[in-house]
């Protein structure tokens, strides 16, 4: 009896925050799932029933792999360096030295920008011409740069975007998880005679495994799905140079409006996530000292 | 095996902006002894060993190591071992690690550092435990890994700062007599910090006793115990703590020529005598089961007494003591220091002269 109503208690607590959960993640989720098995209605044909057919579609089509692959480079490219320049940013900042405040919130800047007034700055670095990198280099008298307009250059740019966006942002967490190690480990370390170099080796890095584990699973997620800067910067161009996953999904929802084909681009979004971040969990499990 | 270094402060000073810390320490640390560094929380003990260990700069003065001025030197130059108060165990590293954590830093070939690590385990019996995280040990397991990763160097010189505050009662007396036997067998110099009396007195064979960034006296704990040289080394050492006495509690004893000092008389030492000099009103008796502490009033001036076996007294009684002249500590108030003042001794002890 007092164990029901204790079950009964504990559901209706859990209730709102199930409720929304099923009705904008899980519902929504499973929707995708079903269209991706639909062709899209168009005009006065309605949408029937297509099995796999938007998948042997997907397979056949060169722009999905295209972006899938920018998408590996874009990731390859981005994730370790924000996370080594949010960790050393980190380090650097959680020293004693004169203005600290000033350079943690100089550093920290980036992430409160939202990312459309960030691609704003940097186009007014990569502008063509009268940008700032240009200028500079004009003094020295190179050549003018398209870094933006050059299909082998324009995805770089996106990325050198990225990680100045997330470096601020993921050093938070390195900066709060530095703070939580006792300054007797480091001291206890030093009298045992090791350098500032073993001592971030041995105990340092090896405290912030967590939070490691925590970024790296949220630059993961978010390589997959920041793309706002995409629009201001580049518009995936030249040649879908630099369009990512997520961006060729918002082309073809809503500017070729083929819905169905964008669900089935969808699911395997869905897919790769949840791989990534099963797998790292499982990768990381082993080294990860969770106090 | 090295045999221990001597330490030496001289005139160390240390301050944060305004706070004063150390006063102009001067302090000489004997080789291969146990020193305790005892006082009140706030004192300056910690600072006194975390300037010694090299984790403090010293604002000005010099501190030396063996013949060596090491003022300038880091911790890791200054070849010292320490145990934290929280222990500072690596949470992520296996007992085994922890032990030898020094010992891979400085490179040393795998074979000696697992002998080093095997022989450092048989001793603080830690054999079990060597794979578990120090999360999943006690509290007194703990402790015994920190002296473990403190001795397995076999460094000259170790430092403590209060390892025993976490520990309950019981385990504090068993590892109190684990630490001493460890110091004595390794032959290292030891500099101990604490706030508790008992440990400083039974382990060490040096106290250094500290006041508001000071050293009010350095002796054995006997030396300190039979001849306090201060009203505030008096009053530290000993429970309950020595009477300080104004002359007017002793009335007709003494006169106006004795103004400007203050007397001392443990409370162990009173002993009854119907024909005793010195006179008090009894206002209180609390029976301790081997001896009865009684409270009086001496002229004025409040006196404890610890008086042997169960002496049941009335409040109102009027007890009479006599004191042997040994026991009787006269201190000048205006020098804060310990006269000599066998005139003054002999008119109190009363009933001998
Ligand atoms: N890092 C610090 N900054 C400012 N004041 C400090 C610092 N460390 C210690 N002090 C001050 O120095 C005095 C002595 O401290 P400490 O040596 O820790 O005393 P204890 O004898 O209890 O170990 C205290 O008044 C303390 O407030
Ligand atoms: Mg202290």
């Amino acid at each position: 009896m007092q164990r029901t109503r204790q079950w009964i208690h504990a559901w209706l607590l859990l209730l709102p925050a199930f409720v929304f959960l099923l009705a904008f993640t899980h519902v929504p989720a499973i929707t995708t799932l079903w269209n991706s098995f639909w062709t899209t209605a168009r005009g006065r044909r309605p949408s029937r029933w297509a099995g796999l057919d938007n998948y042997d579609t997907l397979i056949a089509d060169p722009v999905f792999w295209k972006v899938l692959v920018n998408n590996i480079w874009f990731a390859i490219g981005t994730i370790p360096t924000s996370i080594v320049i949010a960790l050393v940013m980190a380090v650097w900042v959680n020293q004693k030295l004169a203005g600290r405040g000033f350079v943690r919130m100089a550093y920290f800047t980036p992430t409160v920008l939202p990312m459309i007034a960030v691609a704003n700055i940097w186009m007014f670095f990569y502008t063509p011409g009268f940008g700032l990198i240009d200028q500079i280099t004009g003094l020295f008298g190179m050549a003018q740069s398209n870094i933006l307009g050059q299909s082998d250059t324009a995805l770089v740019g996106v990325m050198i975007v990225t990680i100045w966006k997330e470096a601020g942002f993921f050093m938070i967490f390195y900066l709060a998880a530095l703070q939580t190690i006792p300054p007797s480990l480091i001291e206890a370390a030093r009298i045992e005679g090791a350098g500032p170099w073993t001592i971030f080796r041995r105990v340092t890095f090896p405290l912030l495994m967590p939070t490691t584990l925590f970024v790296s699973v949220n630059a993961v997620v978010n390589s997959f799905r920041m793309v706002d800067h995409i629009f201001i910067l580049t518009g995936g161009g030249p040649d879908n140079a630099s369009s990512l996953l997520l961006f060729y999904i918002y082309e073809v929802a809503f500017r070729f409006w083929d819905t169905a084909y964008a669900a089935t681009l969808t699911v395997v979004l869905l897919a790769i996530l949840a791989a990534l971040a099963i797998g790292q969990f499982f990768f990381f499990d082993r080294k990860v000292h969770y106090k | 095996m090295d045999q221990g270094k001597s330490i030496t402060l001289q005139n160390v000073r240390k301050a944060w902006g305004e706070t004063v810390s150390l006063r102009g320490i001067d302090l000489e640390i004997l080789a291969g002894q146990f020193t305790a560094i005892l006082g009140p929380s706030g004192c300056g003990k910690s600072t006194s060993l975390r300037v010694i260990a090299g984790l403090e700069d010293v604002t000005s003065g010099r501190v030396l190591i063996g013949d060596q001025d090491v003022t300038a030197m880091s911790p890791a130059q200054r070849n010292l071992s320490m145990v934290f108060q929280s222990y500072a165990l690596f949470p992520h590293l296996s007992v085994a690690e922890n032990i030898v954590f020094g010992l891979k830093v400085a490179r040393m070939q795998r074979q000696e550092r697992l002998a080093r690590l095997a022989e450092v385990a048989e001793l603080l019996e830690l054999t079990p435990y060597l794979d578990r995280k120090p999360a999943a040990l006690s509290g007194g397991q703990q402790q015994r890994v920190a002296l473990g990763r403190a001795v397995v160097s076999r460094r000259p010189v170790c430092l403590m700062d209060e390892p025993l505050s976490n520990l309950d009662a019981r385990l504090r007396d068993e590892m109190r007599r684990e630490i001493r036997k460890l110091q004595q067998a390794l032959g290292f110099t030891m500099v101990y910090v604490t706030h508790d009396q008992t440990e400083a007195i039974t382990m060490a064979d040096q106290v250094v006793l500290m006041n508001q960034g000071q050293i009010e006296q350095v002796a054995t704990p006997q030396q300190i115990y039979a001849a306090p040289a201060t009203p505030f080394a008096a009053r530290f050492i000993g429970t309950p703590p020595m009477n300080l006495l104004p002359p007017s509690a002793f009335g007709a004893l003494l006169d106006k020529r004795s103004e400007g000092v203050q007397i001392g008389v443990r409370p162990e030492v009173l002993s009854e005598d119907r024909h005793g000099a010195f006179a008090a009103t009894v206002r209180s008796a609390e029976f301790l089961g081997a001896d009865t502490l009684v409270e009086l009033d001496a002229n004025g001036a409040p006196l404890l007494a610890k008086l042997a076996g169960n002496r049941s007294v009335l409040p109102g009684e009027e007890l009479r003591f006599s004191v042997a002249p040994s026991d009787i500590h006269v201190f000048d108030v205006a020098s804060n220091g310990r006269l000599d003042d066998p005139a003054l001794v002999a008119r109190i002890a009363g009933a001998q002269a």
